[in-house]
């Protein structure tokens, strides 16, 4: 049994005074950053300045990959999109063949300045067109008939790999209200999920908890309740207070996502050991009037994303930071009637960081299709995982993943 | 797991039946507490009316079965004509056929989930329910292996049909169902090749424990056993798979079957104790019970030719079972938390699988999933930082109306269908809230204290919650809803 405790001296009393006070459990974290002495002190297998750090989005509904990275020259494309297609004269070039939606004018910049991969029809076999199952397919990284109750971070903490942080530290820190399938392991971990809406300092006990939990010299279940929970709301208001102390010169778009990414940066910035992030980008399961949601969307992500990293550059960590979307499938290169389009397989894929080395990844999709018909993927996603966990998480990606997979170029 | 000192009592006072002068609103709000999943005070008032014994029988008296969800019927209907529908179809047409069959059986799984949560939350089940949940972490089967819905449906029935008659019969019953057959092997267990699967697990994790047997033991039993079947969700014995040989199991050689090896593994001393010392890890403590006490009562039991009715009545009434030193400091497994959250709050499961069934498995359960053959280990295992996050959360959910945009037309309409059948109530709302505050602080706080927590406050914590409720004064209605929400979610709230 795990007994989580946090490394910083806290005795009830002192605690409940600072509490009482106004101060909060955060004081603490300021007397002895435990994160910081502790990883010096137990062998700490990399130095903080060059911790590596993965940030995900997930695109949640289903993006339309076909509407957000535009083959202009396909005339097979326009075929399959009388109406929803994007003319060429609007769609943002990149290549002689490929442009952004018009909304992805700073992800088009970032591509230009080599900053954004853009991984070509990512998917996998077999693909299954359930919102609900898709998405177990692709945060738990199995094939489609296969089930299981663990996500690829989940297992990628469970082989305890390079820098993950010391006990006492989340692990993994996701943002929504519900802790994604992604991040839960075989075994326990420090997790902690934060409902971010934006504005929201409030907790909905209005901070009386803290008057209920507590240091324990007893091992009874009464006293490691009050223990546990007492670490769980330290961190939580250390967290919490990182958000709010934050200050940054950028600005960050008024969406979920813009808030998730500015808490973010805040908790990098201020030098927490966890290395995984997970935000949410909701919206995107567009079956009809598709054009002015999809515009919206995209201007969202692409909005916070080119400013989460101007934001890491400002501070100079963006060397230290990978961030990555996925959307559990691609929408139907056909367009419905009701101007939009349903559920899909393949789509392409974003990567985005100063460490990119290559800015475009994998075959486009063969648009040679009948009416109704589904793309047929070129990237298997578990091959960005691989490369994920090989060249920057520094783990075995054979562990995590059960097998091997190809290796790609993008870092 | 420590090993517990019993305070006062001896091993042969143990066990007698707790004087009704004992019987007082602290011993009734323990006993509706552990056998159930909550004691609210009119729960208590009506047990110290009926007194302890009847108290405990009317707690399984109107207990009624889980109704079958609508989709099996189809599901048993796919398995029974599955290859015949295949016939003469090339393979991708099969994968297809098979597949179909997979998804639907994998979303009833989890309507099976939301089903068994409403049928426990009801006030006349739950006590029978968590008698039910007891036996099913004894035998253990795992719909992760499993699959089948029909056969995780028959198997919690065939629990609970014969969880009242001899363990004996029940064991019987239970290595016949064919969620066992599939989960143990048995299925691969014939004449010749024995699989040993279930036969050790039999002795290690149903009948005996570890160090109870031999692997001779076991080898030899696992031949009495071959020839278990199960063919289209039935069971059947397959004589000709079945070794008809002698075999020497504890000592004893005949020409044993499977029953044959249930009645002498129960002949056994260590068969005495191990039910007793599963019965208090589930009820009684997170601690183990010393043997000495759990001895007198594995006699009895079997004198009483392993009766578990006789137990269930013995246990629940037994002084032991109401001393002091074991009220209040059980923690809350995922579900009894759940459960006893609903009813505290007198709500209705919302028939959400999207948004039940994970937040329960990220708490660390699932309807009839154990992580494996061992069931779950409980107590502190239950707790850490992220589930008690996700405690914390559901307990939020509870006081805001369900977010109806982001639900999806199946959804809708099961709110809309729960609605109609007056189990609407899915959220704490204002009126209630309304009720609470008609009340001055003190009695206010007292009340909510009472009807949810197991042991009165510390003074000082009790002070400080009545502090914010005064200086709250201007908006009563949001201070209290505060108040109600710490409680819910404070440290005390996760122990029975």
């Amino acid at each position: 049994m795990k007994n989580i405790t946090l490394n910083f001296p806290a005795t009830r009393r002192e605690f409940l005074s600072t509490s009482a006070k106004g101060a909060g459990l955060l004081a603490f974290s300021q007397f002895v950053p435990g994160f910081l002495s502790d990883s010096i002190a137990a062998d700490a297998p990399r130095p903080e300045t060059d911790r590596r750090i993965l940030v995900l989005v997930q695109l949640a509904g289903g993006n339309d990959g076909l509407n957000t990275l535009i083959p202009y020259e396909d005339s097979d494309y326009y075929r399959l999109r009388p109406t929803l297609g994007i003319k060429k004269s609007e769609a943002l070039k990149l290549t002689d063949e490929l442009g952004f939606h018009s909304s992805c004018l700073q992800m088009s910049e970032l591509f230009k300045e080599g900053k954004l991969s853009i991984v070509q029809n990512v998917g996998y076999p077999n693909p299954n067109r359930s919102h609900f199952r898709s998405t177990e397919i692709w945060e738990g990284a199995t094939d489609s008939n296969e089930f299981g109750d663990s996500g690829w971070i989940g297992r990628y903490l469970d082989n305890n790999c390079s820098g993950t942080p010391s006990l006492g530290d989340p692990e993994a820190i996701t943002f929504g209200s519900e802790l994604p399938l992604t991040v839960q392991g075989e075994s326990t971990h420090n997790l902690f999920s934060i409902n971010n809406r934006p504005g929201r300092v409030q907790r909905a006990d209005y901070g009386l908890l803290d008057y209920m939990v507590g240091t324990s010299d007893t091992k009874d279940n009464k006293g490691f309740l009050k223990q546990t929970m007492m670490d769980t709301l330290i961190t939580e208001e250390r967290i919490q207070k990182l958000f709010t102390q934050f200050s940054s010169t950028v600005m960050y778009p008024s969406n979920r996502l813009g808030a998730s990414l500015k808490n973010i940066a805040s908790l990098i910035s201020a030098g927490l050991p966890t290395r995984v992030y997970y935000a949410t980008l909701g919206g995107f399961d567009t079956h009809q009037g598709q054009a002015a949601t999809h515009q919206r969307l995209l201007r969202d992500l692409s909005t916070s994303l080119s400013a989460f990293q101007k934001d890491l550059e400002n501070k100079g960590l963006e060397d230290q930071v990978l961030t990555m979307t996925f959307s559990e499938f691609g929408r139907r290169p056909s367009e419905n009637e009701s101007g939009g389009t349903d559920h899909g397989t393949a789509a392409p894929l974003f990567v985005l960081g100063s460490q990119i080395k290559d800015t475009l990844v994998g075959k486009a999709p063969n648009l040679k299709l009948e009416n109704n018909k589904d793309l047929t993927f070129s990237t298997d996603f578990r091959s960005i995982y691989a490369t994920v966990l090989d060249k920057w998480l520094e783990c075995d990606s054979e562990a995590v993943l059960g097998r091997k997979f190809n290796q790609l170029s993008f870092i | 797991m420590n090993t517990l000192k019993i305070k006062q009592l001896s091993p042969k006072e143990a066990w007698k039946r707790l004087p009704s002068s004992a019987w007082n609103k602290e011993t009734a709000k323990h006993l509706l507490m552990r056998i159930g999943f909550s004691a609210l005070p009119e729960a208590i008032q009506k047990s110290l009316n009926a007194g302890m014994g009847t108290t405990i029988r009317n707690s399984f008296a109107d207990a009624s079965v889980m109704e079958p969800p609508e989709q099996l019927k189809e599901i048993v209907e796919g398995y029974r004509t599955q290859r015949q529908r295949q016939q003469g179809l090339g393979e991708e047409e099969r994968r297809a056929i098979r597949q179909a069959l997979q998804k639907k059986s994998r979303e009833t799984i989890v309507q099976l989930n939301i089903n068994w949560l409403q049928h426990a939350a009801d006030p006349k089940n739950s006590s029978f329910e968590k008698w039910g949940l007891f036996w099913e972490n004894v035998f253990v089967v795992t719909a992760q292996k499993v699959k089948n819905p029909a056969m995780l449906y028959q198997y919690q029935l065939a629990i609970r049909s014969n969880s009242f008659k001899t363990f004996g019969q029940l064991a019987k019953v239970i290595s016949k169902s064919p969620a066992m057959v599939n989960f143990l092997d048995l299925q691969q267990n014939k004449k010749g090749k024995p699989n040993e699967n279930f036969a050790r697990e039999l002795f290690e994790l149903f009948l005996l424990g570890e160090g109870n047997y031999t692997e001779e033991d076991i080898k030899e039993a696992a031949r009495a056993f071959t020839g278990y079947r199960q063919v289209n969700g039935q069971f059947r014995f397959v004589q000709n798979q079945h070794d008809t040989g002698k075999k020497t199991v504890f000592g004893e050689t005949g020409n044993w079957k499977g029953d044959d090896i249930i009645d002498l593994a129960l002949k056994q001393p260590a068969a005495r104790t191990f039910i007793p010392r599963e019965l208090c890890k589930h009820y009684l403590s997170d601690e183990i019970i010393p043997d000495k006490y759990l001895i007198p009562l594995g006699e009895d039991w079997a004198d009483n030719n392993f009766n578990l009715s006789w137990l269930a009545s013995t246990f629940f009434s037994s002084q032991l079972f109401y001393s002091s030193q074991f009220r209040g400091n059980k923690i809350k497994s995922p579900f009894e938390f759940l459960l006893g959250l609903l009813q505290d709050l007198e709500l209705d499961l919302p028939p959400l699988p999207r948004s039940v069934v994970p937040a329960l498995r990220s708490m660390g359960q699932s309807y009839l999933n154990p992580p494996n053959v061992r069931g779950w280990a409980g107590g502190q295992h239950w707790i850490n930082s992220a589930t008690l996050i996700q405690r914390r959360q559901i307990v939020e959910s509870f006081f805001n109306p369900p977010n109806v945009r982001r639900m999806n037309a199946n959804e809708v309409r099961a709110m809309d269908e729960a609605k109609e059948m007056g189990k609407g109530r899915f959220f704490v709302t204002k009126e209630q809230g309304e009720e609470w505050i008609k009340l001055p602080p003190q009695k206010r706080l007292n009340n909510l204290v009472d009807a949810w927590l197991c042991n009165p406050l510390d003074p000082k914590i009790e002070n400080s919650l009545l502090k914010f409720l005064e200086q709250k004064k201007s908006n009563p209605l949001s201070a209290t809803r505060a108040v109600a929400i710490t409680l819910l979610q404070s440290p005390e709230y996760q122990l029975a």
